[in-house]
């Protein structure tokens, strides 16, 4: 039974560092960074940018920030041969447990990678229509 | 015992009363540098402010007592001035926003029924500058 808490227990403060990328149409990522903290700043499990989707935890750590975010989406763009990146944007969430005993600090980020045939190719799916601009009295 | 749970209570205050911040990492890919900026803060009746992250360029504290930081204007204007400092151009800029307008006590799930006695807001800006 304490072996069972204790797993729950590591389970529900470790930390998470998750990459997906989606390919219908364009190429997405979101990238997700997730960890514990004790008393607001001392943190407890964090997850490990280095090995992303991979429940890897990096325990006493602070990994939980826009750079490891930003190295994580650097590593996509090489693997997918992207050569530029649009609508980057990232944000942060964080939840409190009791005050301030526990807090889940998550970092997100999210861009649309693009190819070289994106920048020379104009694409009939989901092109903008540049609307017609009104006539000067 | 008593001075304990005050000092708890005043540390708690402290640690959520909001905090401003303005995070950067260089996309070496690119070439281009993501920055986020962010303030969050607490008021009174939804208007009055209490305590919010002090977004002054050269703070004295790190909270702004009865004094809206949490707004776009300055938000965006430290977001402008950074990019600035820097010589560089900016460009997707998104906001995220949200609003607690139920209080509830941070960690529980009890909100007061009473909306706009105690609420809470933070602004975040996401852009990229190159």
């Amino acid at each position: 039974m304490k072996a069972a808490a204790l797993a729950l227990l590591c389970a529900l403060l470790s930390g998470c560092a998750t990459v997906t990328v989606s390919r219908h149409g364009s190429t997405m990522v979101n990238i997700e960074n997730t960890g514990w903290y004790l008393l607001n700043f001392i943190p407890l499990a964090s997850g490990n940018p280095a090995k992303p989707n991979c429940c890897s935890t990096r325990l006493f750590s602070k990994t939980v920030t826009l750079e490891n975010n930003v190295k994580m989406l650097d590593k996509v763009i090489a693997d997918e041969g992207a050569v530029a990146v649009r609508d980057l944007n990232s944000f942060i969430v964080d939840e409190h447990v009791f005050l301030i005993l526990l807090k889940r600090h998550a970092y997100h980020t999210s861009a649309q990678l693009l190819m070289s045939d994106d920048l020379t190719e104009p694409k009939e799916v989901g092109s903008t229509r540049v609307l017609e601009s009104e006539p000067q009295p | 015992m008593k001075s304990i749970f005050h000092a708890i209570l005043v540390g708690a205050a402290t640690c959520l009363s909001g905090c401003f911040t303005l995070d950067s990492a260089d996309l070496h890919s690119t070439g281009e540098e993501h920055v986020c900026v962010g303030n969050r803060g607490w008021y009174l009746f939804h208007v009055i402010p209490l305590a919010c992250g002090n977004a002054s360029e050269d703070p004295l504290m790190p909270w702004a007592i009865f004094r809206n930081d949490v707004t776009m204007d300055k938000i965006q204007k430290r977001f402008v001035d950074y990019a600035n400092f820097y010589g560089k151009k900016t460009s997707d800029m998104t906001y995220y926003t949200q609003e607690s307008v139920l209080f509830e006590i941070p960690g529980t799930d009890f909100p007061i029924p009473i909306p706009y006695l105690l609420t809470y807001r933070e602004i975040q800006l996401s852009g990229v500058i190159k």
